[in-house]
């Protein structure tokens, strides 16, 4: 390398340094800047319709949920987020907490999503919902035997449960709701037992669990709805077993219901397109969005009165859980802390 | 002239196909110092490796009592030749101490013979004492007669010796050669010096081989060579500046 | 090497120092917030997290330098010294699985071997037996199967150049093939085994997308588990110290093993022996094994994949992250080896070595995402103030500062090991003909950096390309590279649709890995 190169990547760096206009400008067309933990095919769709419909230009960093509120912390004053958006209510509720959240009113948000699945103070709005369901081997378990989820941890299905780690966001709500529900201690012996009933070590991801179902290694798995219904829907010959082999079924907690976590968003504090990001989670929550996270991605949608997915539907029908989504949030360290107590690793 | 402990008929070596080592003869008797001189590159450091079969000849072949080393068949590989080298640079193992330098070609034999041997070897080179020292913990001249040890402790049927004493100042040059010499009669072993050095070859050698572009341009005994050159050196001196 | 140490040329010296100051600052940011920042966790982490994790991680750590020293030496040791059926394809293919990130070869392994891999499978269906490897002596063995060039790399390289003559002494002193290994090869070859070994060791302790798929708990996942599970950012700061802990002891045994054992310079390449018969076939097998377990495997996978599930056609948006792979790991690797030649002139002339260029060299050990968040602490502070017109958050200049305070030490490293070879008599008798020292370093030691730099170059732009976590947070609005856009597909768990972007990444990582290779090549002749 000469001498003379580094003027040229002085100035390369500099060049790089400044970055294109995050529309505090004026005569650039409308965007909204949005933050977001899913990465999948049925939001890039969403965000084009979008575009289309309003004239509004999304633009989109995916990171993990934690990650970017980290980096809305540094940005402060100056972030040019203005939409957050994350698959977890715990998430949702700690980007409250940390003030990066501001909160709205609007009449269209609160007539279409129910109030359980909204900060009250409208600070967050849930988009989809997904429950944590049991899947289970059609041949080997009498579906009766699972009402609840205490009924998991029953001395029957020893050797023969499979769950993954606890190191996943889905595991951590469903603990922490059974601690809302059960209590520390009682919830403690249940996590004892479902690590008792393990078929293995957890390994893998939700997909990974339905495989081993399909393959005999284990007997029934706590899965999340939209792994199912990806499989189900889905054509991979190696998912062939699975689909041919498996049922599911949506225990309760104790009679009120099946646990369920949300994907959800809300106008980041310091906004600079306020009016534009309540304009797209409008939208995010019309009938026609709501259909397509359903039928592309296979979550539920929030909106009443929309048809599911008939792969979903197909799985037949829940009661929600009515547990308050904030709950998920306070209790999530400390179901942290319980897993790692009884060794779910 | 009984018959020559080693030999090389006809020995041809190549490097990227250029001709390095043409075409040379050599014999070597039972106690004979031969050294080899010329001008650098003109491939005598090649000629000893090709005898000590870290190269292989194109073709010609050499024996050694009449074991064909390379030739016809497969070549002996060199750590079963039976020959001594010390290096240019001597090669020393920077991570062993002296003894277990001189040791590292013995380590067939138990351990007890083989400390005795190391011992008796550094005595022979005067290094008793000095076992436990690492080699850049030595002089130049100690540092040669590590080496020096550690070819001989083999009592190898040749020592082949590729510039020995170049990087060592004129009197611990002189000190050095002089024990060479003698270890090698003591030993009553055979050995083939590369030099450059007029001095040292007059002082060491039986014979005297000059080597220039590969070829063996001439061999003569010591006496001889020492009037040849004193002769040149003469008028080399006697020039007058141009 | 010092020995002018008298005439230092303070002025440079500071602004490099200063440098390397801006470089260190993200680091400074994150270990001393333990300081300050509460941890309301901490108690909990230290008794029922951190013995697991640290547990997991020393085992982690020894399976896959183990595993790795045993498949990278005697490969190293072969290409290096003797010549075999194929050795000329084996030198450049043994380098392959540098290409592949570690997270895609193991989603690839466990698609495979795992409990319900698709060979797994078949084989429990013959013969009744499953095979599984997601556990931690599977995942040593996929992360060594990876890393293992860490170490064959500069081992082949000591091998061949650094030792000729000794290796030809043992000869003369009848030792075997075996025996001029264990005894003079290894030993000597220590310092730079010893090198690479800490790349690789460092590699493992950062990586997190192949430790959590596995269910191993490593600090790396603790430090996640306390940040998002726990809510306690304090406590994963901490968890990053003991991390660094681990490091600073990898470094000081580093440091150790190169004592006593001066890399000799200028020695002539070593000849190869050829081998025969039944040897040269083994030896043939030894290297196919490697290649095929470490390269062949995973690829043909990927290949297979995207040939089986494709419709033939390049999914939307590949092509264009293609090209932002390709400008961002340029700048990423220009940049970082601009900073890297000052401070190896820094090195060159200094009496001793900086703590704060020490202290800029460690963000190779540090998680990328935990570099992020001193990254933004820092950038976001400048930003509040205002100080420039546009956001450096975001911005492609920050994500490059950011890859450069990340892989400095990869591109550092090859200069220091090379200049320590280098005469130093070179310079010094340019100092005599009056050059100044910064015209001696860069007419004459710069130069025959060239190739060394060349290699650190392509070292980094390898690991931009394979780079996660620092690119994910980091990146400018809708930004794509071939490894975000991989992992977002292969974190929902559609292996499958991942597979063009994968097979993207490797094609991307072979063209500098054979650069490099050819590089070294040239070096060695």
């Amino acid at each position: 390398m000469r001498t003379a190169a580094f003027p040229f990547i002085v100035l390369a760096f500099m060049a790089a340094c400044s970055t294109p206009d995050q529309g505090t400008g004026g005569d650039v067309s409308e965007r909204v800047n949005v933050y977001t933990h899913r990465h999948y095919a049925a939001d890039e769709q969403l965000f084009r319709m979008f575009t289309e419909r309003t004239g509004i230009n999304v633009h989109v960093i995916q990171a993990g949920d934690d990650e970017l509120m980290a980096r809305m912390e540094a940005e402060g004053v100056r972030s040019p987020c203005d939409v957050f958006i994350t698959a977890d209510a715990g998430r949702l509720g700690q980007a409250e907490r940390r003030g990066l959240l501001q909160a709205i009113s609007s009449d269209i948000l609160m007539s279409r999503i129910p109030p359980q699945y909204r900060d009250p103070e409208g600070h967050w709005y849930g988009l989809t919902v997904r429950a944590r369901v049991v899947a289970y081997n059609r041949d080997r378990v009498d579906p009766d035997a699972i009402r609840t989820y205490a009924d998991l941890a029953d001395p029957r299905w020893k050797g023969r449960l499979l769950v993954r780690s606890s190191e996943n966001v889905y595991n951590q709500s469903l603990i922490a709701a059974m601690i809302a529900h059960h209590g520390t201690v009682a919830t403690e012996t249940w996590a004892r037992g479902i690590v008792t009933n393990m078929a293995r070590a957890p390994k893998g991801g939700d997909t990974d669990q339905l495989l081993a179902v399909g393959e005999g290694i284990g007997d029934l798995a706590i899965v999340n709805s939209y792994y199912v219904g990806k499989v189900l829907a889905g054509n991979d010959p190696q998912h062939a077993k699975v689909r041919a082999s498996i049922g599911v079924v949506f225990p309760t907690m104790d009679g009120t219901g099946t646990h369920v976590n949300i994907s959800g968003g809300g106008v980041a504090r310091h906004a600079p397109n306020r009016d534009a990001a309540v304009t797209l989670l409008e939208f995010l929550c019309s009938p026609d969005a709501q259909q397509t996270f359903s039928e592309a991605n296979m979550e539920y949608p929030v909106l009443e009165g929309i048809p599911v997915a008939t792969t979903l539907d197909d799985l037949g029908s829940f009661v929600p859980d009515t547990l308050g989504l904030e709950a998920l949030e306070r209790l999530n360290s400390a179901a942290v802390k319980l897993s790692d107590a009884v060794g779910w690793k | 002239m009984k018959a020559p402990l080693l030999s090389l008929r006809s020995v041809h070596f190549a490097h990227d196909h250029i001709p390095v080592v043409r075409g040379v003869d050599l014999d070597l008797a039972s106690n004979e110092v031969l050294i080899i001189v010329g001008p650098s590159g003109c491939g005598k450091s090649t000629l000893l490796r090709l005898i000590a079969g870290l190269d292989l000849p194109e073709h010609g072949t050499i024996t050694l009592e009449n074991v064909v080393l390379s030739g016809h068949g497969d070549p002996v590989p060199p750590e079963e030749r039976n020959l001594g080298m010390v290096f240019q640079g001597l090669a020393l193992f920077p991570h062993l101490t002296v003894k277990d330098n001189v040791g590292f070609g013995l380590h067939r034999l138990p351990k007890s013979e083989r400390r005795e041997r190391v011992e008796d070897e550094l005595k022979a080179v005067g290094l008793a004492g000095l076992g436990h020292r690492f080699p850049h913990q030595l002089s130049g001249g100690q540092q040669q007669r590590v080496a020096i040890a550690r070819a001989m402790v083999l009592r190898p049927k040749v020592l082949l010796m590729d510039e020995p004493f170049s990087d060592l100042d004129a009197h611990t040059r002189r000190q050095v050669r002089g024990e060479v010499v003698r270890i090698l009669r003591e030993h009553g072993a055979a050995a083939i010096i590369v030099t450059h050095d007029r001095a040292d070859a007059l002082y060491m050698g039986d014979r005297i081989a000059e080597m220039d572009e590969g070829s063996i341009v001439r061999i003569a005994t010591a006496l001889v060579m020492r009037e040849e050159w004193a002769a040149v050196i003469a008028l080399e001196q006697d020039t007058p500046l141009a | 090497m010092r020995s002018f140490a008298a005439h230092i040329p303070r002025g440079p010296f500071l602004a490099i120092s200063a440098l390397a100051l801006l470089l260190a600052a993200p680091l400074i940011v994150v270990l001393t917030a333990p300081l300050h920042a509460p941890a309301p966790e901490w108690e909990h982490v230290q008794r029922a997290l951190l013995p697991h994790h640290l547990r997991e991680t020393i085992l982690l750590l020894f399976g896959v330098l183990s595993i790795a020293l045993v498949i990278a030496i005697p490969s190293a040791w072969l290409v290096a010294v003797h010549d075999f059926p194929l050795r000329g394809f084996f030198r450049w293919a043994l380098v392959i699985p540098l290409a592949l990130p570690t997270y895609i070869s193991a989603f690839t392994y466990a698609a495979l071997l795992g409990p319900t891999g698709s060979f797994s499978n078949s084989l429990a269906a013959s013969i009744g037996i499953r095979p599984d490897i997601m556990n931690l002596p599977g995942l040593s063995m996929v992360l060594a199967l990876v890393l293992f060039p860490y170490i064959y790399l500069p081992a082949r390289a000591a091998f061949s150049r650094g030792m000729a003559t000794q290796l030809d002494a043992a000869r003369m002193l009848g030792a075997g093939a075996q025996r001029r290994l264990v005894r003079v090869a290894m030993p000597l070859a220590r310092p730079a085994i010893a090198g690479g070994a800490l790349l690789l060791a460092m590699e493992t302790l950062n990586d997190f997308g192949a430790v959590k798929y596995f269910g191993i708990r490593t600090l790396t996942t603790g430090i996640f588990r306390s940040w998002g599970g726990l809510y306690d950012m304090g406590s994963a700061l901490r968890l990053s110290m003991v991390l660094l802990g681990l490091i600073a002891l990898l470094l000081w045994v580093e440091r150790r093993s190169r004592r006593g054992v001066r890399q000799t310079t200028d020695q002539a390449p070593m000849k190869p022996i050829p081998l025969k018969g039944a040897h040269a076939w083994l030896a043939t097998a030894w290297c196919l094994l490697v290649v095929a377990c470490a390269a062949g495997l995973p690829l043909g996978k990927i290949i297979s994949d995207v040939v089986l599930h494709s419709d033939g056609t390049v999914p939307g948006g590949v092509l264009k992250a293609f090209l932002n792979t390709l400008l961002v790991a340029g700048l990423a690797a220009s940049f970082t080896l601009a900073i890297a030649v000052l401070f190896a002139f820094r090195e060159r002339y200094a009496r001793r070595s900086d703590l704060v260029i020490r202290l800029a060299n460690m963000g190779y050990a540090i998680p990328g995402a935990v570099i992020a968040i001193g990254v933004m602490a820092l950038a976001g502070f400048l930003d509040r103030q205002h100080i420039m017109g546009t956001a450096l958050i975001g911005s492609l200049g920050m994500l490059t500062y950011a890859f450069s305070v990340r892989f400095l030490a990869v591109g550092t490293q090859p200069l220091y090991g090379n200049m320590r070879q280098q005469s130093p008599y070179l310079d010094e008798a340019a100092r005599m003909l009056g050059a100044s020292p910064w015209r001696a370093f860069s007419r004459i030691t710069l130069p025959l950096l060239k190739p060394a730099i060349g290699a650190a170059a392509m070292l980094v732009a390898i690991d931009v390309i394979k780079e996660l976590p620092l690119t994910l947070i980091l990146r400018p609005f809708d930004l794509h590279t071939l490894s975000t856009m991989t992992y977002e597909l292969a974190s929902i768990e559609q292996l499958r649709d991942s597979s063009w972007p994968a097979l993207l990444i490797v094609i991307c990582g072979l063209f500098p890995v054979l650069l490099l290779e050819r590089l070294l090549a040239r070096q060695s002749r």
